[in-house]
């Protein structure tokens, strides 16, 4: 029987192919697991509100942004997700909701609902491309792009990381094995 | 496949969204002094125009907004909004 006190990742069972754990491949692949993830929303006032507390700016759309302890990554015209270490995710959730509160807003933590994957290396736009419909090469989309989108059947957040291409692919937690097995598949052709 | 225009993520493919019919179905303001024959209309009557029409698209798969567009039904082609308050 399982510890119940020990922590599994959606993807702790998953056995990635050799070829993709690598640093010498054209494309590797990992979880990056167990990172705190809070959803904020707001309209009005939430950009100087929350600056303080992020220490840098909420990204304008289909862009992110990055401090040294945190990433923001735009979600929709009044919704940002917020990712760091899931102690430096659990006081920034504290005084965001101090340094919202009184406007129309919503800070929300959903660390455990998904799971990033990280897709690097020359060869990773290709893969994607193969189940993603929107224009991946730059300038339409490049370092620091971000956006939610579709990839095969699957809902994603995407965030370009750097030129290697690096990708990071937010999927809900119940999707990640499927996801992740579409993802082997396609790094195989 | 359509591009969609999305106002917050620009075109994207047709199966990131989802279709949400007339955009110019307005709900009565008062429904309890509505008829059943014109209740009935609300819900389900529908011109069904061959040409432009305005409809409501979700971006289901996107930034989760929903926002209307002018598109052709004959030849598919999305026009400009006219002015309107949307
Ligand atoms: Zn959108």
């Amino acid at each position: 029987m399982a510890d119940p006190a020990t922590k599994h990742s959606p993807l702790a069972t998953l056995t990635v192919p050799d070829r993709l754990t690598g640093g010498t491949a054209d494309v590797s692949l990992t979880e990056r697991p167990f990172l705190g993830k809070l959803v904020l929303r707001g309209g009005d006032g939430i950009h100087d509100a929350v600056r303080p507390v992020l220490g840098l700016d909420l990204p304008a759309p289909l862009r992110s942004a990055a401090s040294g302890r945190l990433q923001v990554l735009w979600q929709g015209p009044d919704s940002w997700l917020i990712v760091g270490e899931r102690e430096t995710v659990g006081y920034t959730e504290e005084a965001l909701r101090v340094a919202a509160s009184g406007l129309h807003a919503a800070v929300t933590d959903v660390s455990s609902g998904t799971t990033v994957l990280r897709l690097a290396g020359p060869a990773a736009r290709d893969v994607l491309l193969k189940g993603c419909g929107i224009d991946l090469e730059p300038p339409a989309f490049g370092t620091g792009s971000c956006t939610p989108t579709r990839v095969a059947a699957f809902a994603v957040t995407l965030v370009q990381i750097d030129d290697a291409p690096t990708y990071d692919l937010y999927i809900a937690r119940s999707l990640a094995r499927t996801f992740a097995e579409w993802l082997i598949d396609a790094c195989g052709e | 496949m359509l591009l969609i225009p999305c106002p917050h993520c620009g075109e994207r493919p047709e199966n990131e969204f989802s279709y949400g019919g007339d955009g110019t179905v307005e709900r009565p303001t008062d429904p309890a002094a509505v008829s059943d024959a014109d209740w009935h209309a609300y819900v389900y009557r529908r011109a069904n125009p061959k040409g432009p029409h305005v409809e409501y698209w979700y971006h289901q798969f996107g930034c989760r907004s929903w926002f209307k567009v002018r598109r052709d039904t004959h030849t598919h082609e999305i026009l400009p909004l006219e002015d309107e308050t949307s």
